[in-house]
């Protein structure tokens, strides 16, 4: 949060709340290369609720391109991030109150079970890229994404990524792979959910 | 040194906006072949024939 001045001339009003939002489970993810902008109102459009749109970036040949994973098999979560703090109970603060300095990137980590060796690669030459952007395909068939405005929707930074080696827990067990990244501090201030036009667990 | 000149191919949305958009000819291969595909065809100087994409009136697929 951008706490710089000039600082507003009042409290920020707090939008009443209606409805619930929760994203639930992440099950599937979607990555593309930071830059890229869904825009209705764009020549030609690119509704993010159309299938016809995700099939023309998933064939695309340039920065545009999205890999989807696959469904996701198990421990999908969002760890928040701490406040950075000083001082406290000693000398460095003024009468030691603790000072709030920011808040640390969010934590996401998942892991997928029994993935056939091509797919753990694939999933591993992301960890080359150094800027990409993550869409979170929720239970229910939800996306999850952040608002620029009415029109323009994209991903989130996604950070930092690591995807481990295979892991085997012996007899009777999965082979596991993990992923993680980190979200940006304050990732979520802009979240939408949306529900497209089609089954991204299926259709995509 | 001459340039190869990119085959570019119209397709049209089959949802949402119907919109219209041009796609090298690689990419409009890779759409028109895909299980759930919600784009078609409709550059008259192309045809699909369920594999390729052949230029109108010639059966060889276009390169």
């Amino acid at each position: 949060m951008d706490c710089n001045c000039p600082a507003p001339t009042e409290l920020t009003e707090i939008p009443n709340v209606n409805c619930p939002v929760d994203l639930k489970q992440i099950q599937r993810l979607g990555f593309q290369r930071i830059g890229y902008t869904f825009d209705a109102t764009a020549t030609p459009p690119t509704d993010i609720l159309d299938l016809s749109v995700w099939q023309a970036l998933k064939t695309a040949s340039d920065d545009t391109k999205v890999v989807l994973t696959p469904l996701i098999g198990g421990d999908p979560v969002i760890e928040p991030g701490e406040a950075i703090t000083s001082g406290g109970g000693d000398n460095s603060t003024l009468n030691g109150i603790e000072e709030n300095e920011g808040t640390n990137p969010s934590a996401f980590s998942c892991v997928f079970k029994s993935l056939p060796s091509e797919a753990e690669k694939a999933i591993k030459a992301l960890k080359c890229e150094k800027q990409l952007t993550v869409y979170l395909f929720l239970q229910g068939g939800r996306l999850a994404v952040t608002k620029i405005d009415t029109d323009k929707i994209t991903g989130f930074n996604a950070l930092s990524l690591f995807v481990s080696d295979r892991g085997n827990q012996g007899f009777g067990t999965k082979d596991t792979v993990s992923m993680s990244f980190s979200l940006e501090a304050g990732w979520s201030d802009n979240l939408q959910i949306l529900k497209p036009n089609f089954n991204p667990f299926v259709d995509l | 040194m001459s340039e190869v000149k990119k085959v570019i191919v119209k397709l049209k949305a089959t949802d949402g906006k119907k919109v219209e958009r041009d796609f090298p000819i690689d990419q409009a291969n890779k759409l028109l072949k895909l299980p759930k595909s919600k784009w078609e065809l409709i550059d008259k100087n192309f045809v699909f024939n369920g594999i390729e994409i052949a230029k109108a009136g010639k059966s060889e697929p276009v390169k």
